[in-house]
């Protein structure tokens, strides 16, 4: 009998997933292609034909090899960058834009900052909710211990604490040109 | 014979409906399928694999490692989740509305 987890080994060379997957890959499919020898060999084909069948049920291995590493790791990737930035990230945005419309109804009235032009106010003001501002540390926590706690790296976990600043920033930034 | 387009779509529900039954490894559900669609439907090693590993990833269906009985070879059994069992009622209502229409269509054509 052939050697199938040889075959599929050498055929899926370069199958980049962690070791154990590839290994559990390697040694499904060996085991896959055992059994349609087997298969093969009740239903009377000559060993050399039931060899051939086993071999007939692949017919481009580089093609099978990028099916399964999409398959394996496309979602994983994708589910792993919903969990990691973009739920954290925008529940940190979500609630910071919350917590603002809050303050704004129910705060403290706001610390207002203008730029001076000899003796007169020019707009823009800036309006400061002092209150919202102490709180955004502890909503960046709250995302990174998210992003953290779903395996984030560190830049996924920092991107989720500043991502809520971005769209703040960018509006100041606008603002002051 | 049923073309390579329809088989693609037909396959999640095959392998879900076959799961249905009970856990099964690979090559036994490729083999079952086989048997009962009376070898409409086959599943090469090619095409099932890669549509497990994703269906896997979906969590439509989880697989674990078990010995077979003789205790000489360790296969990978898949048995269908909640989630699994939750979606193939849908899958089974959408194609067999497409069947309907197809049914309807060909009333169509024979008028």
């Amino acid at each position: 009998m052939p050697d199938w987890q040889a075959l599929v080994r050498s055929q899926l060379d370069g199958l980049a997933l962690k070791p154990h997957e590839r290994a559990e890959v390697i040694e499904e499919l060996a085991a896959h292609l055992d059994e349609t020898f087997e298969g093969a060999r009740r239903q009377g084909f000559a060993e050399q034909d039931a060899a051939q069948r086993c071999l007939s049920e692949v017919k481009d291995w580089r093609d099978l090899r990028r099916r399964i590493q999409t398959a394996r790791t496309m979602e994983n990737i994708m589910t792993n960058r919903v969990k990691q930035f973009w739920l954290p990230s925008l529940l940190t945005l979500l609630l910071s834009m919350g917590l603002l419309a809050l303050i704004q109804i129910f705060g403290p009235n706001p610390w207002m900052v203008a730029r001076h032009s000899g003796w007169s106010l020019v707009a823009p003001v800036a309006v400061v909710y002092i209150p919202w501002l102490l709180s955004l540390p502890l909503i960046g926590a709250m995302g990174a211990y998210l992003s953290n706690r779903a395996g984030g790296s560190q830049r996924a976990v920092f991107s989720s604490i500043v991502f809520p600043v971005l769209p703040i920033w960018s509006f100041f930034w606008l603002g002051f040109l | 014979m049923i073309g390579v387009g329809i088989k693609r779509g037909t396959a999640e529900l095959a392998v879900l409906s076959i799961l249905e039954e009970g856990p099964l490894h690979g090559y036994e559900m490729a083999r079952r399928i086989e048997e009962q669609t009376k070898g409409a439907l086959r599943f090469t090693l090619a095409a099932l694999y890669p549509m497990l590993y994703r269906m896997e990833q979906r969590r439509w269906i989880r697989g674990s490692w078990e010995t077979s009985d003789t205790g000489r070879r360790r296969r990978r059994c898949y048995r269908l989740t909640p989630a699994g069992k939750k979606k193939l009622s849908p899958l089974r209502q959408e194609w067999s509305e497409l069947f309907q229409a197809l049914r309807r269509l060909k009333k169509v054509a024979n008028a």
